[in-house]
């Protein structure tokens, strides 16, 4: 498709070839739409032949804002405020997705050889990456804000004009979410190396997960700012709140033009056409040579030194190495173990898909100290949701470590688990889980443990609280193998797949392990609810670790882990 | 020994693999060529246990491909076209997580890593502490080709190994797989460069569109295509008539 002359006309001014750009954005939402097939398929049932992923993700986020939109009837919150917040959701949601799915887009290394050496600009391949992913979060926001742009229309002071004011000030606050995370980036790939831009990516998405979630949940709780309380009103500080700007727009657009909300637009429209002005003569105007100076390598990881191998260390071999042996004493096992742990400490795409999640479980804890406060529930006989939710946080990133470690960039290597004479799924399948427990859920637990014992200043009692589900989570982590075949490494991702992956487990762990951490808030009580039935501690740990294994083999067997590796159907 | 009895893939509308029957015998190294899309990848895969024929069966060494699966795969190694690795992984890394999922003890596996990097003239250093990412294609490609190799298969499958090795680690590699095939293992071979299949392979399978179209020594191929190079006997055999004329044709529309 070919756009408008005018449209051309006017890229041109920034050395942007319209039609160049058209194509890439075309190809790049085809790769987006399109059923991803991995590497020869276990079943022809895999084989998805529409983004699913992402129409599942879409159809979560109308229903997430079907319920948000509801408290414009609910309520008698003003236009403003339910504008505000509906922007919060809509920023919180989309800033999330782009950092999990941004990574791969923005430096794409394969791209460099298909697109190196053709005759893009560099601010056209710049803008096309852009534009890509703001077609991206525009329809994640455009689902989000489907019905509270229509029931907008019923808050107080709003009118008809609500619905298409909302939705253009919605479309502007992902394009700035975009814009930033986008601008951030390429500022990045311009001042470091390869190597440091891998790790500096993969920490720095905790820190803008942290910084996403401080702002959304921690911030109104320091500032003690309830809107619900507030939904009426202008406060001065709103001038430092994005998604307060894009509510002003909507205002404005609506046909309110009063100052509080002409001055929010204009502050939000500023530091969008500010920001687009930075993204594209500043950024993007040496992009290209940026993707191949990272793809391509200055030099510094091929010199860069890794942990010694088991070659290395095979002179003094320690205690440490001979339990692991025995731990993972088929040799399958140990292969899977072995590849799946490496990619954790290493690989760049696992790391920018991983470790934004691991800020949750210090996130949830923190939310508690900043709210309620978290005191010792074996001292109060009480028991905080907080606490026990970052425990319940851990399951959740184990089971989304499984979901990202399925994927990768090298999926075509998994030819080896089909070739090579794998007795049974379940060595496999073990080694993949055992190496998440060790690198992701262990480490989970012990950050946890020195979190509450200092607050708590009773190690004892952090640890009783964390057993349970120290002992559920080899039965937790076998959610992730049920009923399927689990090879690591093995599927091509898909853009989108992460994000709603995410979102079952997170509403998955958040139902079924509630469950559980009721019946352990129960126990530290000591009794069942109106009742006088005695529900002592131990009994608790005791059913734990009954559930736990009922649950672990039960599973194992449903899975079918006896059998081979199976030929693919595709 | 290989045997394939009508083996058939069908993708969707698509016949990659048509009725194939065959025989290979132990310690023969059979070069298998074909254009592009005939077939010969599909069959490999089919043949490795990778993924599963539509109709038709395949033994190697008495086993059934499908049926004994598991046993069939400790008898064969496999270089597969794309050269994929896990790039995460160091070249040792890599050689030691197959090797332990051929099941071999890490002594052992250890052992061959050493004796592969100095074949290969792979220093140790590369071998132990430097990511697959950072090697380059050739070097990539004498881990793929090793780890093929490490468990000391019976049956070996190569499907274009020569991508990116250069001319001397060629000659190195050719000289290898002769020698092994004399050592009775028994080697099936795909590739595009005919001039290695022609000096190398005791006996040649050219298919096209899935289904044999020759199959014979070199000598018995040209008596029955009245052809002299295997070249002349593959283009005759697969290509559309008059190709050189048409390329000819072609290259003037260039002249604009």
């Amino acid at each position: 498709m070919r756009p408008p002359s005018f449209i051309i006309t006017a890229l041109a001014r920034f050395d942007v070839d319209g039609r160049q750009l058209a194509t890439l954005v075309g190809v790049y939402l085809k790769q987006d739409l399109r059923g991803g097939r991995a590497f020869m398929q276990f079943s022809a049932r895999e084989y998805v032949r529409g983004n699913a992923a992402l129409l599942a993700l879409l159809g979560m986020y109308i229903f997430t804002g079907l319920m948000m939109g509801g408290m414009a009837f609910f309520s008698d919150i003003d236009a403003l405020h339910f504008s505000i917040i509906i922007h919060t959701f809509t920023l919180f949601i989309v800033a999330l997705a782009i950092l999990a799915e941004s990574g791969n887009v923005i430096f794409n290394e394969r791209e460099a050889d298909i697109l190196g050496h053709l005759p893009i600009s560099s601010r056209t391949y710049f803008a096309a990456k852009l534009l890509n992913l703001f077609l991206f979060t525009g329809l994640l926001a455009a689902a989000a804000n489907l019905f509270p742009a229509i029931f907008g229309i019923w808050a107080v002071g709003a009118n008809f004009l609500f619905l298409p004011a909302h939705a253009l000030s919605a479309l502007l606050d992902a394009l700035l979410a975009t814009a930033l995370i986008v601008t951030c980036y390429g500022v990045l790939m311009r001042l470091v190396g390869r190597e440091r831009f891998d790790s500096i990516i993969a920490y720095s998405q905790i820190i803008l997960v942290l910084v996403f979630m401080f702002g959304f949940q921690i911030l109104p709780r320091v500032m003690d700012i309830n809107f619900m309380q507030l939904a009426r009103g202008y406060r001065w500080y709103y001038l430092l709140y994005p998604p307060a700007w894009f509510a002003g727009l909507t205002l404005v657009l609506m046909g309110k033009v009063q100052a509080y909300a002409v001055g929010l637009a204009a502050v939000g429209v500023t530091v969008l056409v500010a920001l687009g002005h930075l993204a594209i003569r500043k950024v993007g105007t040496d992009y290209s040579s940026f993707v191949v100076r990272l793809s391509y390598g200055d030099g510094a990881i091929r010199q860069r030194p890794v942990e010694p191998t088991v070659t290395a260390r095979e002179p003094g071999r320690g205690l440490a190495e001979r339990l692991k042996s025995a731990w993972l004493a088929r040799p399958a096992e140990r292969a899977a173990f072995e590849l799946v742990a490496t990619y954790l400490r290493r690989n760049r795409e696992v790391k920018v898909r991983l470790y934004p999640s691991l800020a949750y479980f210090v996130f949830v804890p923190l939310l508690a100290v900043f709210s309620e406060g978290l005191p010792d529930p074996f001292v109060v006989r009480s028991v905080q949701a907080y606490s026990l939710m970052g425990a319940l946080m851990i399951c959740y990133v184990a089971l989304t470590a499984v979901e990202v470690l399925r994927f990768s960039e090298h999926h075509e290597a998994a030819y080896i688990f089909r070739v090579a004479p794998v007795a049974r799924l379940g060595d496999l399948h073990s080694g993949f889980r055992k190496a998440v427990m060790v690198w992701v859920s262990l480490p989970g637990f012990a950050v946890l443990f020195t979190l509450y014992s200092v607050l708590w200043r009773s190690p004892l009692h952090a640890a009783l609280l964390l057993a349970p589900w120290v002992i559920i989570t080899p039965a937790v982590l076998m959610l992730g193998f049920l009923f399927r075949e689990t090879l690591p490494l093995a599927r091509k991702y898909q853009k989108g797949q992460q994000t709603s992956r995410n979102l079952f487990l997170f509403l998955f762990c958040f139902v079924v392990l509630s469950l559980f951490g009721g019946l352990q808030a129960m126990a530290i009580r000591g009794r069942v609810p109106v009742t006088r039935i005695r529900f002592p501690y131990w009994s608790f740990i005791a059913f734990s670790l009954l559930l736990s294994a009922c649950f672990y083999y039960g599973l194992r067997a449903l899975s079918g882990e006896a059998r081979a590796v199976e030929p693919a159907t595709q | 020994m290989i045997v394939l009895e009508r083996l058939t893939k069908v993708y969707d509308a698509v016949t990659a693999v048509d009725h194939i029957d065959l025989m290979i015998p132990s310690g023969q190294l059979v070069g298998y060529l074909g254009p592009n899309g005939a077939g010969k990848s599909t069959t490999v895969k089919m043949l490795t246990g990778m993924i599963a024929p539509t109709s038709g069966r395949a033994e190697i060494y008495g086993l059934d491909v499908q049926q004994q699966s598991a046993d069939v795969k400790r008898l064969i190694g496999y270089v597969p076209e794309s050269g994929a690795v896990y790039e995460t992984l160091t070249g040792c890394e890599y050689l030691e997580m197959v090797g332990r999922l051929y099941g071999l003890d890490d002594a052992v596996i250890r052992d061959r890593i050493s004796k592969f990097a100095d074949f290969f003239e792979l220093s140790r250093d590369t071998v132990d502490r430097k990511p697959l990412a950072s090697y380059s294609k050739g070097m990539r490609q004498k881990i793929v080709i090793s780890a093929a190799l490490i468990h000391n298969p019976r049956v070996i499958f190569f499907d274009e190994p020569l991508n990116g090795l250069d001319a001397s680690t060629q000659l190195m590699f050719k000289t290898l797989i002769k020698n092994l095939a004399a050592e009775g293992k028994t080697i099936l071979y795909c590739s595009h460069i005919l001039d290695v299949v022609e000096r190398t392979c005791d006996r040649i399978v050219i298919i096209d569109h899935g289904r044999v179209a020759a199959d014979g020594t070199l000598a018995e191929l040209r008596a029955a295509s009245g052809e002299g190079s295997l070249e002349r006997i593959f283009n005759k055999l697969t290509a559309h008539a008059n190709l050189e004329e048409r390329a000819e044709e072609f290259s003037k529309t260039f002249s604009f």
